[in-house]
């Protein structure tokens, strides 16, 4: 029998991402929230590699697995740990709570029929405008980046750097109360 | 051989438990972590569409989804943070001092 174990990766691999992204938005405590969202993102990029997609795979794991559950842990720790705590919760809060799991399944099911239905969704890639690979080369990622999408490349260098910058001026305080240098 | 049928669904189970999250959750880094979710399921949507129909192009849109989301983690953290020690909660029922 021909057993199909790219499926039964895809499918595993998307129990752990599920069940960890419900364990993110559940957990009562920040920092395992955290955690469970680098199991989360980490699995994520296996798909990634399921789809053939080595570089955004490290790039998923060096910027988001690697990156920003550590940002988030580390600005947790370095403040009070009343951080952490959330008040507790009512009966309206849950109410609300319940309505909002409502209308998430109901999306959830609009989304999931539309998908399983025999919609005629396009089946080819619409052309880009932007787009032209040199017809002598295969389109690689390297000749869209470099080529055709140089200056998204220096835009994201440019919206990192002054993000990351920003940042900084804005954790930044010398005296309490004060924000920004 | 991955049906991409499947693949939508995940993706769209994961942008629906993230907007839980969001609308849900009151303390702001859970927010936080849950627009991650949101934007990871977009970016799953990227790649998988590029696979499927043998287009690079939607590795660009997916790198190009990665830096900003990145930048708006870092950038979100750290206002939270300042609001964190500027009034000592960053329960979102309780900020509402941009609201009047």
């Amino acid at each position: 029998m021909d057993v199909d174990w790219e499926f039964i990766a895809f499918l595993v691999l998307s129990v752990f991402e599920v069940a960890g992204s419900i364990l993110v938005v559940i957990n009562k405590r920040l920092v395992r929230a955290a955690f469970w969202l680098a199991l989360t993102l980490v699995t994520i990029g296996a798909i990634y590699l399921l789809f053939l997609s080595e570089f955004i795979f490290i790039i998923q794991i060096l910027v988001y697995a690697g990156a920003v559950p550590v940002l988030v842990v580390f600005g947790i720790m370095l403040t009070r740990r009343r951080i952490m705590d959330e008040p507790g919760r009512g009966g309206v809060v849950m109410l609300r709570e319940f309505t909002i799991v409502l209308a998430v399944a109901a999306l959830f099911g609009v989304m999931a029929v539309s998908f399983l239905a025999p919609v005629s969704w396009p089946q080819s890639a619409t052309a880009i405008p932007v787009y032209n690979p040199p017809p002598t080369s295969s389109p690689g990622i390297a000749n869209s980046l470099f080529d055709s999408f140089a200056i998204a490349v220096i835009l994201i260098a440019v919206l990192l750097g002054s993000a990351m910058i920003g940042g900084v001026y804005l954790a930044k305080m010398d005296e309490p109360g004060k924000v920004g240098p | 051989m991955i049906p991409l049928a499947y693949e939508l669904l995940v993706s769209a189970a994961l942008f629906c438990i993230g907007l839980y999250g969001v609308l849900a959750r009151r303390n702001a880094i859970i927010v936080l972590l849950s627009i991650e979710i949101m934007l990871n399921a977009s970016i799953l949507n990227f790649v998988a569409f590029s696979w499927g129909s043998g287009n690079p192009s939607g590795q660009v849109f997916a790198l190009l989804g990665i830096a900003v989301a990145a930048a708006e983690a870092a950038v979100g953290l750290a206002v939270f943070l300042s609001i964190y020690q500027t009034h000592g909660s960053i329960d979102l029922d309780q900020i509402r001092f941009l609201k009047w």
